[in-house]
């Protein structure tokens, strides 16, 4: 397949130029690569020096290569259980899908009828099937993410779990979002439901609103902003709602703006404001809580970070779907993915025929929108379209 | 009566018979299981020895329910002193100006008790303040004791407490062998769409541990053994929240009661009985 071997040669390049940093402990890992297409077909790879990795990239060229978060006595070894785990990294990985935020530079296409158009519609409008949903560049929609993966860093695991910033590294996963790699001895020997526990404090998952509160009087005792950990967050949380309250409920939209000052006052000093009776009272300061908070339950997909035998996409190296690097970020608020992982050349131009695309920009230059076009364009650009499924390659003479 | 701690860290002696007392008490645990309030609020020593020779040779479920059940013992009876005891023992130290844990040392206690969970403390620059909870944490590491020394060889005439013990649920029901003979069927006539979101993506990604993309190659190669044609996205995109969510794959119960013709087609073709 032609388009392949575009990427293969673009990539071998790529590896030719670049030494891709290793893993720490590169020897304990167990290593996995996907062709086009298919992001892992074999897995149970080794190897023994970087300089064995980077043989094996200029010379495979994988599309994809991913390592473990797990550390193994014997990496390449089958089963599972025969490697050996030895303790595990955790990564919290961030995806614009996880967010769920439509975007109109989105692209569609229904694998039934093959209908397509733009933006993020997930069910087919000819004829009701799912589509398949193409995630293309949108810096507004990007710097959500961004936003979530500081909090997460700095809010979650600096300030309340402790881990230093040296133990901690974000990259880009290469296509949609951020990986956040966590290397600590505190998480090295953790078993999976430490793991999952860890997780659930990050999303907050299972919160349980009586666990927080307690009658007094005519108040509940609760927690106040200063507090750390989620009795904190959940005051702060409900004490910025306060400001402008609304609520699906109208009598208690009615009595929160009315009373919203003096009830934040009586909020910061640990006594919680009954409305109702003090159950529901619970529930609702709770309700108003989960909603708000972006960490309940959605953003962070979960299994990536539980999962101790999860391979992950190796920091520097070429994404398969898009051409970008997974880049190491150093300042996430400066880093823009689509200049700063945008690794390919210009040269040589591909003549495409791209089916669908909408207007979109990397490297500083717009391209698109195009809809069954043959075109002309740089290979970093042709690379994306087609890893995204959206064009192949076109011989300059159908042009 | 304070909880029998020392015993618990002491060498436990082997039980040639259990007494009367012990023997009611043993029943009433394995045959009334979730009746918390008919078990005594305390129990003497002798009894502890002599239950823990019981439990620890049932089986993983009643070892599990019988260390959960010390532990809720342990949060009522154990003193000040016992709690100091218990933490030591375990080679915890907790601040005992402003009772603090770190991080690591908190996260490898099991936690039989939702208030114990990590996002129900206040923590803080990787501490875990555990104000008025070490009397749980204690009784955390009590569980996790326990479990860790059951089952202990013992002589107690275990046959009269067997016959006693439900039978599993998974040697009549649908185990592993089920979704094996879904893996391995071909040539389903009917409902295999429905296979595939019921069961098999479910059991693929969630039991199996298979990664997404292995569930979608594997759902690909059975619905062209059964000659079926479905889509690749709609199979990823079921594998990906089934993933994302840990669906599980539904019972035979829950499907009879949506697909109930699909329970006909897998007796059919011998899938089920």
């Amino acid at each position: 397949m032609i388009e392949e071997k575009i990427f293969k040669s673009a990539f071998a390049r790529y590896y030719k130029r670049v030494r891709v940093p290793p893993p720490p402990e590169i020897h304990r890992r167990e290593f996995g690569v996907g062709e086009f297409g298919k992001k892992i077909v074999r897995r149970h790879l080794s190897f023994s020096s970087p300089r064995e990795l980077w043989n094996y990239l200029e010379t495979e060229t994988p599309l994809y290569i991913s390592y473990s978060v797990g550390y193994f006595e014997y990496p390449a070894n089958t089963p599972m259980e025969a490697k050996k785990l030895l303790g595990a990294d955790m990564v919290f990985e961030f995806d614009v899908d996880e967010l769920g935020l439509p975007s109109e530079k989105d692209v569609w296409i229904c694998p039934s009828c093959g209908a397509k158009g733009f933006g993020s519609r997930r069910m087919c409008p000819m004829c009701g099937e799912p589509t398949k949903l193409i995630i293309f560049p949108d810096e507004t929609r990007m710097e959500r993410v961004k936003d979530e993966t500081e909090t997460l860093v700095n809010d979650f695991l600096i300030s309340d779990l402790g881990f230093s910033r040296n133990e901690i590294a974000v990259n880009f996963s290469g296509d949609r979002g951020f990986h956040i790699h966590l290397r600590s001895e505190a998480v090295y020997d953790l078993p999976k439901d430490a793991r999952i526990e860890l997780v659930e404090y990050i999303t907050g998952q299972a919160l349980d609103p009586a666990m927080f509160f307690e009658p007094a009087g005519d108040f509940l005792r609760g927690p106040r902003p200063d507090m750390p950990g989620w009795f904190g967050r959940i005051a702060r949380i409900v004490l910025a709602f306060l400001q402008n309250p609304e609520h699906e409920d109208a009598r208690i939209a009615r009595i929160l703006k009315e009373n919203a000052p003096q009830y934040a006052e009586y909020i910061r000093k640990g006594l919680w404001p009954v409305i109702g009776s003090h159950e529901e009272s619970k529930e609702l300061w709770c309700g108003i809580a989960r909603k708000l908070s972006p960490y309940m339950g959605k953003v962070i997909d979960v299994n990536t970070s539980v999962d101790i035998h999860r391979l992950i996409r190796l920091p520097e190296s070429l994404h398969g779907t898009t051409g970008f690097a997974a880049k190491i970020v150093k300042n996430l608020r400066g880093f823009n993915p689509y200049k700063d992982a945008v690794v390919l050349p210009e040269k040589p131009y591909l003549t495409l025929h791209v089916s669908i695309a909408p207007e979109f920009e990397l490297k500083g230059r717009t391209f698109g929108p195009f809809e069954d076009e043959i075109v002309e364009l740089p290979l970093y650009v042709s690379i994306f379209l087609i890893g995204k499924g959206v064009a192949e390659w076109s011989s300059p003479s159908k042009s | 009566m304070s909880f029998p701690v020392n015993v618990l860290y002491g060498k436990i002696p082997v039980v040639e018979e259990v007494s009367e007392s012990t023997e009611k008490l043993a029943r009433l645990f394995l045959t009334r299981l979730p009746g918390r309030m008919h078990y005594p609020k305390d129990i003497d020593e002798r009894t502890f020895v002599e239950l823990l020779n019981v439990f620890s040779a049932p089986g993983d479920r009643f070892v599990e329910r019988f260390s959960k059940h010390v532990a809720f013992l342990a949060l009522n009876a154990l003193s000040e002193n016992d709690i100091t005891y218990v933490l030591s023992k375990e080679g915890i130290y907790v601040d005992p100006e402003r009772p603090e844990m770190d991080l690591h040392t908190y996260m490898l206690i099991p936690h039989p008790f939702s208030e114990l969970k990590l996002y129900h403390l206040p923590v803080s620059g990787g501490n875990v303040l555990l104000v008025g909870r070490l009397r749980h944490v204690a009784a955390a590491l009590i569980y996790r004791k326990l479990l860790e020394l059951l089952p202990i060889k013992t002589k107690v005439p275990l046959s009269k407490f067997t016959s006693l013990m439900p039978q599993s649920k998974r040697a009549g029901g649908r185990g592993s062998s089920f979704f094996k003979r879904l893996e391995q069927a071909s040539g389903i006539p009917d409902g295999r769409k429905r296979i595939l979101y019921f069961w098999l993506i479910p059991y693929w990604v969630n039991i199996a541990g298979l990664s997404v993309d292995e569930a979608v190659e594997r759902a690909k190669e059975w619905s062209e053994r059964q000659g079926a044609q479905i889509y690749e996205s709609w199979m990823r995109s079921e594998a990906r929240n089934a993933k994302q969510k840990g669906i599980r794959p539904w019972s035979l119960k829950k499907v009879q009661t949506v697909s109930p013709d699909l329970i006909k087609i897998l007796q059919e073709v011998g899938i089920l009985d």
